[in-house]
């Protein structure tokens, strides 16, 4: 055997390791490079479709419900949202036809711009003219696209707005029962002051309410005596509406509220509203609260709340109780609604295992895909 | 002859083996570097949604920046190789007004090369720094 083959050979040899390690380092270049930029974009894409659907669970929450220009704003907040994350070194910019609303249906995302229908937000978002060796070392090779090309990603996310689902476990609620209409007309969003009134002349803007069983006398005044336990509850429960069938529970609300530990939290809750002609309490009494949920309900006719009948449980309110009176044939219990106010029951939300309070409820947008 | 043959040896070896070195630092400085973008993207991401799921009455930057501080504490090995001791930056930043109030998190990573063969463009950027912008649940 002559030397000039083997000489040959370990060329060869070398020539081919440097190949493959050449492509090894590509490899990791190309695969690095485009797992990045496809992190970023569905990043971007799930912050774009997270923000479009938070934004249409608020707009549903408001008393004239969702319109058209909500669905529109909702899309163009998607966009901005997702504009705000980098991809590649820029920002990223799905165009407005990548931001759809749609239905989210056994696992399947038809786009829809009815304002009734839309539960979903989908994002996609694409990246093109990524320069990746391997893919353009694979170009030049093959004689593809003048023998360098470029590589392109693209990222979709689907967010849904879960139906209310669980209003959460409750230790203790109070037997009142509200339209969840009427909480939405009051002004503000946070906090707002309630009047509960029981009236002959058929004004009532609530009810005695209990859930899954009948309010009568006896067991409004249990549940306003002992606040029994009602255990997990969820939205669309029954609620049992009664109005006027325990006239003492008024009393036994004005006890709890003088009796009580707890007093009026100015900075929490704004000034004490003055106290309500003909109010039970004593003026010493009068800065003592009584804070427990309240039932909210979903009621066809706000304006016309029919008694001795369910209706579905849409959330809890936390109400706090500051004064009850009673004006002629007229009995009123005064409460401020905290709906922002964490509390030790309700809904788990957020980090760490936080409770959230709040009418009509819903889970935060969820990411489906 | 036997002695050319093995000088020639010799010199294909020498001049490959720095070759292959130098491939293999890259690929290990830029394998690592891509690892620590991950982490970083993932610190990011997980910063950014504890601060937007924050509740109402908490302050979602501590919040935000404990998450990402748990996620990276979780892989203290993989920290630990990826910035020799250096200390990560979490930068987490409330922008805007509602309706689009945003929680941005920032989560940059020192990522000192392996091998450190490498120099200019072809070396990896001397951090792994990823950004997540998330609209807050709650406007404020």
């Amino acid at each position: 055997m002559s030397a000039s083959p083997r000489k040959g050979s370990a060329v060869l040899l070398a020539v081919g390791i440097l190949v493959i390690a050449v492509g090894f380092g590509a490899l990791v270049l190309d695969l690095g490079y485009s797992r990045m930029v496809d992190t970023q974009l569905q990043a971007a894409a799930d912050a774009g479709a997270h923000a479009a659907v938070a934004h249409l669970v608020e707009r549903s929450r408001d008393a004239d419900g969702r319109t058209a220009a909500d669905i529109a704003a909702g899309l163009e907040m998607g966009r901005g949202i997702a504009g705000e994350n980098t991809v590649n070194g820029h920002a990223a910019a799905p165009g407005p036809a990548d931001v759809e609303s749609g239905i989210w249906s056994d696992g399947v995302f038809t786009p829809t711009a009815d304002p009734l229908l839309i539960n979903a937000v989908r994002v996609r978002i694409a990246e093109a003219g990524l320069m990746a060796p391997l893919y353009s070392l694979f170009s030049m090779a093959t004689g593809q696209a003048g023998g360098v090309s470029t590589l392109s990603e693209a990222a979709e996310a689907i967010a849904v707005t879960p139906p209310p689902t669980a209003a959460g476990g409750v230790d203790c609620y109070l037997p009142i029962a509200i339209p969840s209409c009427a909480v939405t007309a009051q002004p503000g969003d946070a906090l707002s002051t309630y009047t509960f009134v029981a009236a002959s002349d058929r004004a009532d803007t609530g009810g005695w309410g209990l859930l899954g069983t009948q309010a009568s006398a006896a067991a409004v005044r249990t549940q306003a005596t002992q606040c029994e336990a009602a255990g997990e509850i969820e939205t669309g429960d029954p609620v049992f509406i009664q109005n006027g069938v325990a006239a003492a529970t008024y009393g036994t609300i004005a006890n709890a509220i003088s009796t009580s530990d707890t007093r009026w939290d100015t900075a929490a809750l704004g000034p004490l509203p003055p106290q309500a002609v003909g109010s039970m309490l004593s003026g010493a009494a009068y800065g003592r609260t009584h804070e427990a949920p309240i039932l909210v309900f979903d009621a066809p006719d706000c304006t016309n709340v029919r008694f001795n009948q369910s209706y579905p449980l849409t959330g809890l309110a936390w109400g706090v109780v500051f004064d009850v009176a009673a004006n002629g044939s007229r009995r009123t219990i005064h409460f401020r609604i905290d709906n922002t106010r964490v509390h030790d029951v309700g809904t788990t939300r957020g980090d760490g295992g936080s409770v959230d309070w709040g009418v009509g409820f819903t889970d935060p947008p969820m990411l489906v895909r | 002859m036997a002695r050319s043959r093995r000088g020639g040896a010799a010199i294909e070896f020498a001049l490959t083996v720095p070759v292959v070195v130098v491939l293999l630092g890259f690929i290990l400085d830029w394998g690592f570097w891509f690892e620590a973008q991950s982490l970083a993207q993932a610190a990011a991401r997980d910063c950014a949604r504890a601060g937007a799921g924050a509740p109402p009455d908490t302050d979602p930057v501590p919040l935000a920046r404990a998450r990402a501080d748990a996620l990276l504490a979780a892989e203290p090995g993989l920290v630990r190789a990826i910035t020799r001791g250096a200390t990560p930056v979490i930068t987490v930043a409330l922008r805007g007004a509602a309706p689009a109030a945003l929680v941005d998190c920032t989560v940059a990573l020192p990522a000192a090369p392996v091998v450190g063969l490498l120099a200019g463009p072809v070396a990896p950027p001397p951090d792994a720094t990823a950004r997540f912008a998330l609209r807050r649940e709650v406007q404020p």
